[in-house]
């Protein structure tokens, strides 16, 4: 069981500062973390993030996505994690960990993610499937709950 | 720590404003800090440290000596001064063990700090719990020996009581692994949030509590008791599992007054109590009358766990009229507790108590049995409506109690009928209908009481023939109304399309008698045709019935 791989989506209400200046340290730190982490748990997916909202979609085996999620939880820079997906998956769609900014609300921030948020799409779309992934963006965008 | 303090203010002039900073708060502080020669006599010392010190030696005056909070044989510090290097010596002290840390020999002398001697936290079986690792019920014995035995005025000390509220559904749906993975994972969200700043201990199943000091009393309890709510509401992933719960918190204080610190678990206890039945999901701190409120109600379920034995019950029966000719068709059986300190005590102050206790059955049994007795020895075969409440349905004793209560009382079973509300077919409807059937077999009527309120479901009705249906008082009480005449009418109207009989309770004026006659409902009952009567002025009452329906 524990071999089991899954896949767990979630979009999450980021507490963090509204302002470029304190919000971008503390992502580059989630992601410095998440990448180091990841990499020793075999977790790879991606984070999506804007002003107001983190979405994740992350792969593994149970016990590890288990582990990350928990930690994930602890973390205050986000609250009202809404799971809207956690399923056995056949296999891996990403290879790695990325993130990708994902919204219209600063063009220049966007610019800096830009690589990356083209393939976060891409793969997050296989992932997540359609529905989700279509409702991770609209949410993203509209940054509406 | 004497590390850290060793740096001096003197020899580095770039840090000397620092450094007469830290010297301010260490003097400021509450650290027990102080300055020793290489012969142990006290150079300099934070106030914190000298009150540590045996009054009689800093009473006396002269040269402070280290000494002092030695026994005479003790060589311990003698060895500890004669060498360099630094050490921890654990001292016996009024207030409790203490840990005195030599530091080592620098050219002004040495640094020695006391604190409060802590165990090493070395996972021990008597006082650890072996599924979660956190401290057990010895644990917290230790620790609040520990907080009577120092008195503590900077602080107050807090326990927090902890429940999760759903955590029975959790080991019924998903097995008790999983149950026990989830208070792993509970026990490990609570001490990230204490965050080292006090223990987490295990009392037993899904009791956990946490025991830490709050020198910011009650604002860091309730950022805390806070934290831990919400905190425990987030959703866990255990197993394959989305798991989802909720804590309830219950707050109390150590009062060091106080002398026993099994009122302390009480309080934390009856405050707990006061979140989970204001909700869930919330804290609650202690207050007194929560204490009256829980003995006044264990008053109650003592003396109504004898109440029974002490026949202190009756059965008054209200009459139920044919509204075609005003005569009597039957009786409800109502039960009253008359008790010796409470008088006479309804049934919506009691029943509510005898359901949680579980007395309830026993209690229900009692009024069939009783009932079917009464009833038997009428004159007239008049129905008997006794209530049955949801509970009594668990269990499957309900069937066999009516059987042998028909047996011994010779009632025929088409005179008796058991009103039921929609509340007991919500849950385990299944169950519950098969009962249904099984008495409806047995000749026994089932009637639906209180229709009209809570959900109303057409689903029960199709699900079970009822014999009668019993239209809630609120649709006839009060002055009528065209809304409650309109739904009265289509309650009659859809009971007599399905079969049953009607009755409506709850009428008082002769308006009301009048409207519910015209819109052909069966049945009535209420004061305004008679009160509920002792069993003894039954035979009077009909009697006095059958003169006017016989005149009129």
């Amino acid at each position: 069981m524990p071999e089991r791989l899954r896949k767990l989506v979630y979009l999450s209400h980021a507490t963090l500062g509204v302002e470029m200046r304190l919000l971008l340290p503390e992502v580059e730190d989630i992601l410095a973390t998440s990448r180091r982490r990841n990499a020793e748990s075999g977790v790879t997916g991606a984070l999506m993030f804007n002003h107001g909202y983190f979405a994740q979609v992350l792969e593994g085996r149970q016990d590890a996505l288990e582990a990350t999620f928990e930690r994930i939880q602890m973390d205050e820079r986000h609250d009202h994690v809404s799971i809207l997906a956690y399923d056995i998956v056949p296999r891996r769609v990403f290879e790695s960990w990325s993130m990708g900014w994902v919204g219209n609300d600063d063009g220049q921030t966007a610019g800096t993610f830009a690589g990356l948020t083209e393939r976060v799409d891409r793969q997050t779309r296989e992932l997540a499937g359609e529905r989700i992934y279509s409702l991770l963006c609209r949410r993203m965008h509209d940054g509406g709950a | 720590m004497t590390d850290h303090l060793t740096p001096d203010t003197s020899t580095d002039g770039a840090t000397s404003a620092a450094g007469g900073l830290l010297e301010q708060a260490v003097r400021s502080g509450s650290l027990a800090i102080a300055l020793v020669d290489a012969q142990g006599t006290i150079v300099d010392a934070t106030p914190a440290f000298i009150d540590l010190l045996p009054p009689e030696a800093v009473e006396a005056g002269g040269a402070l000596r280290l000494d002092a909070l030695f026994s005479p044989d003790d060589h311990r510090l003698a060895a500890g001064l004669a060498s360099d290097g630094a050490g921890v010596l654990r001292i016996e002290h009024s207030g409790g063990p203490l840990a005195l840390s030599l530091g080592s020999l620098q050219p002004v002398g040495r640094l020695v700090t006391l604190m409060p001697f802590l165990e090493s936290p070395c996972i021990d079986k008597a006082v650890s719990d072996p599924l979660t690792g956190l401290g057990n019920r010895n644990a917290l014995k230790q620790i609040l020996a520990q907080w009577q035995a120092e008195a503590d005025p900077e602080a107050e000390r807090v326990v927090l009581m902890i429940d999760l509220d759903r955590f029975k559904q959790v080991n019924d749906t998903l097995g008790h692994p999983i149950g026990d993975d989830l208070l792993v994972h509970v026990a490990g969200r609570l001490e990230r949030t204490l965050d080292g700043d006090g223990a987490v201990l295990r009392l037993g199943g899904d009791e956990m509590i946490v025991v830490y000091r709050d020198d910011d009393y009650p604002r860091q309890t309730e950022r805390m008791a806070q934290a831990i709510v919400s905190r425990l509401a987030r959703t866990f992933l255990i197993g394959g599992h989305q798991i989802d719960i909720s804590a309830s918190v219950g707050i109390a204080c150590f009062d060091p007054e106080e002398g026993d610190t099994s009122r302390l678990l009480m309080h934390a206890d009856l405050a707990l109590y006061a979140a989970k039945t204001g909700g869930r999901n919330q804290y609650c701190f202690f207050e007194p009358h929560l204490e009256s409120a829980a003995q006044a109600r264990r008053d109650m379920e003592v003396r109504l766990r004898r109440a029974l034995a002490l026949e202190e019950f009756q059965l008054v029966y209200q009459p139920q009229i044919s509204l075609s000719d005003g005569s009597i068709s039957g009786f409800e059986a109502l039960i009253r507790w008359v008790s010796e300190d409470h008088g006479v005590v309804l049934p919506a102050q009691f029943i509510g108590l005898a359901e949680e206790i579980g007395e309830i059955h026993a209690i229900g049994e009692w009024a069939i049995r009783t009932a079917c007795r009464e009833a038997a020895g009428w004159d007239a075969p008049y129905s008997v409506a006794v209530n049955v409440s949801p509970l009594q349905f668990e269990g499957g004793r309900l069937v066999t109690a009516v059987a042998s209560a028909l047996e011994e009382s010779g009632l025929d079973p088409g005179r008796l009928e058991l009103e039921i509300t929609e509340e007991a077919l919500i849950d385990k409807t299944r169950e519950i209908l098969e009962q249904l059937w099984t008495l409806r077999e047995m000749g026994v009527c089932i009637a639906m009481d209180d229709f009209g309120t809570g959900y109303s479901s057409l689903g029960y009705l199709r699900n079970f023939p009822f014999s009668r249906l019993k239209i809630d008082q609120s649709f006839v009480g009060g002055a009528p109304d065209e809304r409650s005449r309109t739904l009265v009418s289509a309650i009659l109207v859809l009971a007599n399309e399905l079969d049953m009989t009607t009755i409506a309770g709850g009428v008082e004026t002769e308006q009301q008698h009048q409207i519910l006659t015209q819109s052909g409902c069966v049945r009535a009952q209420g004061h305004f045709f008679a009160p509920p009567m002792p069993p003894g002025a039954i035979a009077a009452y009909c009697a006095g019935v059958a003169k006017t329906v016989g005149a009129g």
